[in-house]
Formats: C-alpha cells, sequence, structure tokens
C-alpha cells in the first residue's frame, strides 16, 4: 500500500495563473461593456428610426391633402416637416428629396447613406410635377 | 510542512480587488436593464401614439373646421379635445374616445396656417423620457 506523501508545496497561486485569470476576466467584462454599448446605440437608431417614420407620416398627411400638388410644394413640405422634428439638430442626419423615374422619392438617411425611412410618392392624376 | 495560511492584509487586497470588479460589472448590468427598460416602456408608448394618430386624424376630419384653442381644449363646433391627466378625450358629437397615457404625459394642441397649402392642427405629445412626437392632422377650409 502506497503512503501518501505529505511534503507536496501548499498549492499557492502563481503569477501566471493570476494573469490568466484576471485576463479572462477582464474579457468578459470588455464583452459586457461592448454589448451594453451596442445596446445604447441600437437604441438610439431605432428613436431615430421612429422619429423618421414620424415626420415622412406627417409629410405625407400634409401633401395628401394638397389638391395640385406639385413638386416644390412636397419639398415644403418634408423640408418643414424635418426642421419641426428632433432629427434636425442631429448632424448625422441627411435628407434626400428628388424625382426618380417620375415619382418624387424622399428619405431620411443615416450618415453612412442607409435609408432611416424612406418613401416614394406616385404623382398619379390631378398632380403635376 | 506546515501549510502557509492567508494574512489579513493579502484576504483585504483580495476582497477589495474583487470588490472594485464586481462594482464596475454591477454598474454595467444596472446601465444594460436601464436601456432595455427604457426601450421597452419607449416601444409601448410609440405604439400607443400610433394608434392615437390614427383617432387624432379621424376626429380632425369629423370636425366642421373654425378651430379654437382655448384653456388647453381644442374646439370645433361642437366637437372638443381635452386632456387630463395623461388622458386625452376627443369628443365629436355623441362619440367621446379616451386615450390614456402614464400620469406624465403632456399634450399640446396647435394650429399652425400655411400661405399655399393647407392648414392643419398639430398635437404635439411629450413625456419625461425626453420623448417628443408630432402628429399632424390636416384640415380642408370650408369656403362660404
Amino acid at each position: 500500500m502506497k503512503k501518501k506523501s505529505y511534503n507536496r508545496q501548499p498549492a499557492f497561486f502563481t503569477m501566471t495563473e493570476l494573469v490568466f485569470a484576471m485576463g479572462i476576466f477582464v474579457f468578459v467584462v470588455g464583452s459586457f461593456y461592448s454589448a451594453v454599448g451596442a445596446m445604447g446605440r441600437y437604441r438610439e437608431m431605432l428613436d431615430d428610426q421612429t422619429e423618421a417614420v414620424s415626420v415622412l407620416d406627417n409629410s405625407l398627411e400634409r401633401i395628401s391633402c394638397v389638391k395640385s400638388l406639385s413638386c416644390d410644394q412636397a419639398k415644403k413640405i418634408f423640408r418643414d416637416e424635418f426642421a419641426k422634428s428632433p432629427l434636425f439638430n442631429k448632424e448625422k442626419i441627411r435628407t434626400i428629396c428628388e424625382i426618380r423615374e417620375d415619382n418624387l422619392y424622399i428619405g431620411i438617411l443615416k450618415e453612412n447613406g442607409k435609408a432611416l425611412a424612406d418613401i416614394e410618392i406616385k404623382l398619379g392624376r390631378g398632380k403635376t410635377l | 510542512m506546515k501549510k502557509k495560511n492567508y494574512t489579513l492584509i493579502e484576504m483585504l487586497c483580495c476582497i477589495g480587488i474583487l470588490a472594485v470588479l464586481m462594482n464596475a460589472t454591477m454598474l454595467l448590468f444596472v446601465d444594460g436593464t436601464r436601456i432595455c427598460r427604457d426601450a421597452i416602456k419607449n416601444a409601448e408608448l410609440n405604439q400607443d401614439i400610433i394608434l392615437l394618430r390614427k383617432k387624432w386624424r379621424a376626429f380632425i376630419k369629423k370636425c366642421p373646421g373654425d378651430f379654437k384653442i382655448r384653456d388647453g381644449i381644442l374646439r370645433s363646433g361642437g366637437n372638443s379635445a381635452k386632456t387630463e391627466n395623461g388622458k386625452l378625450i376627443l369628443r365629436a358629437g355623441d362619440d367621446t374616445k379616451e386615450s390614456v397615457f402614464p400620469q406624465n404625459t403632456g399634450f399640446e394642441f396647435r394650429m399652425e396656417k400655411f400661405d399655399s397649402l393647407p392648414d392643419c392642427v398639430v398635437l404635439t405629445v411629450s413625456t419625461d423620457k425626453n420623448l417628443k412626437s408630432r402628429i399632424v392632422a390636416c384640415y380642408e377650409k370650408k369656403t362660404k
């Protein structure tokens, strides 16, 4: 029968183990931090998107009440609505209002050119460009 | 060989480091939960505002025109819109519609008139969460 040896060194953590453990902890905290940051940015983007949809909705409501719509009137309405929204003060947000294939395209874009919200209005009978 | 015990200093150092790390993690966790909670509240509020848009526009279309705003009440003929403790009450004849929002929600009525464009009545809904929503409803002027 083997005798258990009791002359082993007591099990202290070595420096390598401690550094390794700290590294794992820092990695986990860092991941968590970046996830929270991403959540905050996503929420801000959603708020902007909701506001952009609201601007377009209000613009459409006003455009729909114009009997003989011209392109300038539509642009004027859209710019007026945009100027009254909180998005107007954000530097990263820009607007687009142009004619594409006989339709009026209006949109609110992010810094990278992607649309937060956009619509294309088909100017039918009674509506003139 | 006698096993070496941790000294008080070592224990305190260890607890201190752990406390700092836990504190940082907890702060992040609290931030995360707050962001989620706010996002849920905003989403619910936005949903209510979408419904309110329809009600508001339907109400304005039913009104005969000649809108007047006095003491925070919008009147047009026999129809009226007023607010009461986060409640928006739209009364068009016998038909009364109520929209219930959180207590701290503010409502504001405003008339906007333009030279060559249709006039509109604007309802602004604002909350303490810095959320402000503008609801536009146009009406046709009754010509004599």
